[in-house]
């Protein structure tokens, strides 16, 4: 089954397209791969997908529900967060409450409730912490709980943003480059943190340049280059694919 | 000493700048600047004076509407303001207040004008009545100066309220609603990736500042008795911004830490005559210049509460 499908999108800033009629449909609990040269569209095409820029043309379609044009709030909403490229925590927030802000959605106490401290705004409250504590420890930053985001290494920094984005119960997660960045050890420790959550069964896409952790991790792979999607298969093909290796090619030498 | 009316009427508009600091809190607490304080303390203000004054509604039916009306046009200026950010919101609150302002003064028939609204019904005179013509209440008026009864029953009734708006929005900052606030303030576009109704939470943070200042605005009228549009100046709104600045804008103690020091100190300096507003001028320059994040900060703020929560062990161990 298709949970996420990417239908035709065009985004130009300015005159310059940084997509061209690119679709996309990723299946259920896949982890799907975006690799492309920088500048090829990659990080706007997630920024479509979650709404945060509106295409100017084509569809968004979240487990079957056509999202385009909702406020990015609301596809969080209805499942699907993701991760920035140029990490965007709340550093003067604790690592706890980054996490507690992921849940905002799933959870409903009010002013009132809030002010009032009701038996159910504080169980709510509570409940919200444990989970909180449960996924930091999920990805191994439990031990900083009430310290600063912004106190964090960049590797702890990408980890931290991966919990948040799961604490909003999302089944498909968008990650940008979440290794960027990294020693060889934290790269590591993140190939076992997404395949624990792939586990869970939660769809992952990822944009990578990292091609170890790209080809190792993903089952299918889609290429852009100039806002086109030039090839999209398994690793293997993808590899093989000489628009790929062009591309590629050309990017380096350019 | 304390029942001295000179200080009982210094603590009250304590209180009352308090408030005015708090609106300036809640609304910096999702980013948003806003120079708007002294135009929504004017709604307050009129809205309440005219009910209570022109239509013998009661004081706190005045105060409560005050407040509203005030949150109500809080709600007008902040949907179309949504984009606005930093000096660019500043600017156009600041322009909202002068065109009030003009609007006191030309609304004549309401306001009355630039002559101001006298004769707003004083804040606990009727509590002061009943308690005079009760017998035990006669006993106890007798034995005090009446004039230093109405300044402590003023002081009283304004401190409960300045206290209970400080707990709400302490409360208020440490749940899911405070969380959004911060985040919004931190990062909004992560925030709203997050799932935070962005608009929504700047709306209501923008609203609930306008709501304290319009209770305070009132509240105002029905201590000094009389309004004017001087009264509601864009000086008065940067005031209003420095109590909260030097405060501290980033917790809830901070606008009543400044609040308190500035509205103390033109008092506390009168022996200087000529020069106090230099030396108050330069106590606000360099307290910024060492502590450009405000008197409290989070630290500042975490340390009491340690402290507090300490002392309260003990007091739990002692029992
Ligand atoms: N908000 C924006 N305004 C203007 N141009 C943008 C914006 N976002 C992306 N672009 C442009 O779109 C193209 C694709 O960028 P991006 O999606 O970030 O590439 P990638 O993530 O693949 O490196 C680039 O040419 C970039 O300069
Ligand atoms: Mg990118």
């Amino acid at each position: 089954m298709e949970v996420l499908k990417l239908v035709n999108i065009c985004k130009s800033f300015g005159g310059v397209s940084a997509l061209n009629g690119v679709s996309l449909s990723v299946k259920k609990g896949e982890i799907y791969g975006i690799i492309g040269p920088n500048g090829a569209g990659k990080t706007t095409l997630f920024n479509v997908a979650t709404a945060s820029v509106r295409p100017d043309s084509g569809n968004v379609v979240v487990n079957d529900e056509d999202i385009t044009g909702l406020p990015p709030h609301a596809v969080t909403k209805r499942g699907m967060a993701r991760t920035f490229q140029n990490i965007r925590l709340f550093n003067r927030m604790t690592l706890q409450e980054n996490v507690m802000v992921g849940m905002h959605c799933r959870t409903g106490s009010g002013v009132l409730r809030s002010v009032l401290r009701t038996s159910g705004q504080r169980s709510e409250e509570r409940e919200a912490k444990i989970r909180a504590m449960e996924l930091l420890d999920f990805v191994g930053l439990s031990k900083y709980f009430g310290k600063k985001a912004g106190i964090l290494s960049y590797g702890q920094q990408r980890k931290l943003e991966i919990a948040r984005a799961l604490a909003t119960s999302a089944s498909i997660l968008l990650l940008d480059e979440p290794v960027a960045g990294m020693n060889e050890s934290e790269t590591e420790d993140v190939y076992h943190l997404l395949t624990a959550i792939a586990y869970r069964g939660i769809t992952i896409v990822l944009i990578e340049h990292d091609m170890g952790l790209v080809m190792n991790l993903c089952g299918r792979v889609a290429v852009l280059d100039f806002g086109e999607l030039i090839a999209a298969g398994t690793p293997s093909e993808i590899k093989v694919h000489p628009l790929v290796i062009e591309a590629y090619l050309g990017s380096e030498r350019g | 000493m304390f029942l001295n009316p000179y200080y009982l009427q210094i603590g009250s508009f304590i209180a009352i700048n308090a408030l005015l600091g708090l609106g300036v809190y809640v609304t910096l607490s999702t980013g948003q600047l806003s120079l708007g304080s002294a135009g929504f303390m004017g709604i307050g203000a009129y809205t309440s004076a005219i009910l209570t004054a022109r239509y013998n509604y009661s004081i706190p039916v005045g105060v409560v509407f005050g407040a509203l009306a005030a949150a109500l046009s809080g709600v007008l200026i902040a949907i179309p303001s949504l984009r606005l950010r930093g000096v660019y919101l500043a600017i156009v609150t600041l322009g909202f207040g002068e065109i009030l302002r003009v609007a006191f003064i030309r609304l004549e028939n309401l306001t009355g004008g630039a002559i101001g609204f006298p004769g707003i019904p004083k804040l606990g005179g009727t509590i002061l009545e009943r308690l005079k013509a009760s017998s035990a209440g006669a006993r106890i008026f007798s034995s005090m100066n009446g004039n230093a009864l109405e300044s402590l029953l003023v002081f009283a009734i304004l401190l409960c309220i300045t206290l209970m708006s400080a707990a709400f929005f302490a409360l208020q900052a440490n749940s899911r609603v405070g969380r959004a606030f911060s985040s919004i303030e931190m990062d909004e576009t992560a925030a709203e990736s997050m799932g935070i109704n962005v608009y929504y939470y700047k709306v209501l943070s923008f609203t609930q500042g306008a709501f304290v200042s319009g209770l305070a605005g009132a509240l105002y009228g029905h201590v000094a008795s009389y309004v004017s549009p001087a009264d509601f100046t864009y000086h008065r709104a940067v005031e209003i911004l420095v109590y909260a600045i030097l405060g501290g804008a980033g917790q809830v103690m901070g606008p009543l830490v400044g609040a308190s020091i500035l509205t103390t100190l033109p008092e506390v300096l009168r022996f200087m005559s000529g020069y106090r507003h230099v030396l108050y001028g330069a106590i606000i320059v360099l307290s910024m210049i060492y502590r450009p994040q405000g008197l409290i900060d989070s630290e500042t703020s975490d340390w009491l509460r340690k402290v507090f929560r300490r002392k309260r062990f003990i007091d739990g161990g002692v029992k």
